[in-house]
């Protein structure tokens, strides 16, 4: 049985996230303290919407004595991409990072339905996710791009003969189905992908900007 | 008051604490500093705090039920603090308290951190009675409050400007001595002669029960400019005459504040109550005036989660699962301290 709530993209989202757990375990009469473990997509993200999450996973983990496992969010977008795909294309999950730029990874949808990475979660500009799409790469597959990300940067993905179904389809959105199937396939430590350093990391690195 | 050992956890600026209390006794206090973290920022940087807290929280935890020698599920609720701070890192803390509480059907306390500060004092072994001033010095805060009832202190004053710890932690800055600068400065000053230099006394006179710190700052700046070569003991007093005019006032004011409102005690709160010369001062001055004086332990005085737990005898119940939509908010409210 699986209950899928999807919260919404307003900052505030992720302040919900609790009782959203609560309503589910009561929509299939089950009580939190049944669950067997936690799984938590790790991002990347926004900072404040993914730490709440992982906050509330660890928690959750830690007061059941239950495991917690991560699952990247990007490659739980691409399980759901791959679905409309055939083996050999390339499909890339992007989110908003804002700042213009994208959270987004590259696959290639393996034989077998899964996903070879080719480009591991980054944040990047439209421009320059745009010019890792090669005609090298794609070869005569298709190359799908979903997420808000992808809508955000439509028309610079699809000069690069990106296709982005429309946004009112289902595959914009990460499922929490996809992420359990990536728990048992690609589970990963339950700690945070940033994909960003902090912006003080960034100047202390830029000469002249950091502190002195 | 709330009946049996309780969980109680502190993130809102750049310390991850966890603590068990039962009562008014602390079976557990674990503090993990991100200082080393933020000094090469030169301040605390909120983004890494939050990234910090993440990583940190469920350990403190763990360690603070270890030292209580006492299980989760003996925790008859939890208490976190819910404003006011930074909105990152008090998340964290308010979503890990939420999860708990929800999992073990417990009540949550939604604590003020300034409250916290507050009723440091009432965990000290002689306790305070009501009504006392109390006086919050810390990095991000300063304030004078009448408290009649620990559950709603009245603010009698607060800075206009920078807090006190800021100002001495920029001033520490200025005369090379790293962040956090109150140890290093205060350890400099003990060299050097308070008296040396004549710096500005911010909102200065009788019944002024406001701070400013601005303008001595500034004062330091502009010395530290025309002298940059000045000796090992000019550096020395001059540490020692800012300190002192910092100190000053807060020492000043509280007292001032006790007498005017014919109350019999003070209390000392907040990371620059650990100042000893602060302490002396408002000592001193107490003990002419007939006063007494609460000073919580310096490890009380800093961030912590025992003050939480504290203010949380103080703070309304939240029911299970009422608390679901409960959030973290980076302001105080308008008057000072939610209750």
């Amino acid at each position: 049985m699986l209950v899928d709530l999807q919260l919404g993209h307003d900052s505030a989202a992720g302040r919900r996230v609790l009782d959203a757990i609560h309503h589910a375990c009561e929509a299939i009469g089950v009580a939190i303290n049944d669950m067997s473990r936690i799984v938590v997509g790790v991002g990347p993200g926004g900072f404040t919407g993914l730490r709440i999450g992982l906050a509330t996973a660890h928690a959750l983990g830690q007061a059941l004595a239950r495991p917690v496992i991560g699952v990247c969010s990007l490659e739980g977008l691409a399980v759901g991409i791959a679905r409309t795909a055939v083996p050999g294309d390339i499909v890339i999950p992007a989110h908003d990072a804002r700042r213009k730029e994208l959270f987004a990874a590259i696959y290639r949808v393996r034989a077998d339905g899964g996903l070879q990475e080719l480009l591991a979660p980054v944040a990047i500009s439209g421009v320059a996710l745009a010019a890792r799409i090669t005609p090298d790469l794609a070869g005569t597959y298709r190359v799908i791009a979903a997420g808000r990300g992808a809508c955000v940067e439509r028309e610079v993905l699809a000069r690069a003969r990106v296709w982005i179904p429309s946004e009112s389809s289902g595959v914009h959105a990460l499922s929490a189905g996809d992420l359990l199937q990536l728990a048992g396939s690609s589970p990963r430590p339950p700690d945070p992908l940033y994909a960003r350093a902090p912006d003080a990391e960034l100047q202390l690195r830029t000469p002249g900007t950091g502190n002195s | 008051m709330i009946e049996g050992p309780f969980l109680a956890i502190e993130t809102s600026c750049d310390e991850t604490a966890a603590a068990v209390i039962r009562d008014r006794e602390i079976l557990s206090s674990i503090v993990a500093s991100q200082a080393d973290i933020h000094t090469r920022y030169g301040g605390v940087v909120p983004e890494i705090a939050a990234r910090h807290h993440l990583g940190t929280v469920n350990v403190v935890i763990a360690q603070a039920l270890d030292e209580a020698g006492l299980k989760m599920s003996e925790m008859t609720a939890f208490a976190v603090t819910q404003r006011p701070g930074l909105i990152g890192a008090l998340l964290i803390g308010v979503s890990t308290a939420k999860a708990l509480a929800y999992v073990h059907r417990r009540p949550l306390y939604c604590v003020d951190h300034l409250l916290g500060h507050i009723c440091a004092s009432w965990l000290a072994p002689t306790l305070l009675e009501t009504p006392f001033v109390s006086l919050i010095a810390s990095g991000g805060h300063t304030r004078l409050d009448l408290v009649t009832d620990l559950a709603t202190p009245t603010m009698l004053g607060s800075t206009i400007d920078d807090a006190a710890g800021e100002a001495i932690d920029k001033g520490a800055r200025l005369l090379g001595l790293g962040y956090p600068g109150g140890p290093a400065l205060e350890a400099l000053a003990a060299m050097g002669d308070p008296k040396a230099h004549a710096f500005p006394i911010g909102l200065g006179g009788k019944r002024i029960r406001n701070f400013s710190f601005a303008g001595v700052k500034t004062s330091l700046l502009y010395v530290v400019r025309a002298e940059p070569d000045m000796s090992d003991q000019r550096r020395a007093d001059i540490a020692a005459s800012y300190q002192e005019a910092i100190v000053g006032p807060l020492a000043a004011r509280v007292l001032d504040a006790a007498r005017e409102h014919r109350v019999s005690a003070v209390s000392l709160g907040g990371g620059v109550a650990a100042n000893g010369r602060l302490r002396e001062l408002v000592t001193e001055g107490a003990a002419r005036s007939g006063l007494r004086v609460a000073m919580p332990p310096r490890d009380l005085c800093t961030d912590n989660a025992a003050m939480i737990g504290a203010a949380a005898h103080f703070t309304p119940r939240i029911e299970w699962p009422d608390y679901l939509h409960t959030d973290a908010v980076p302001t105080a409210p308008p008057g000072g301290i939610a209750a």
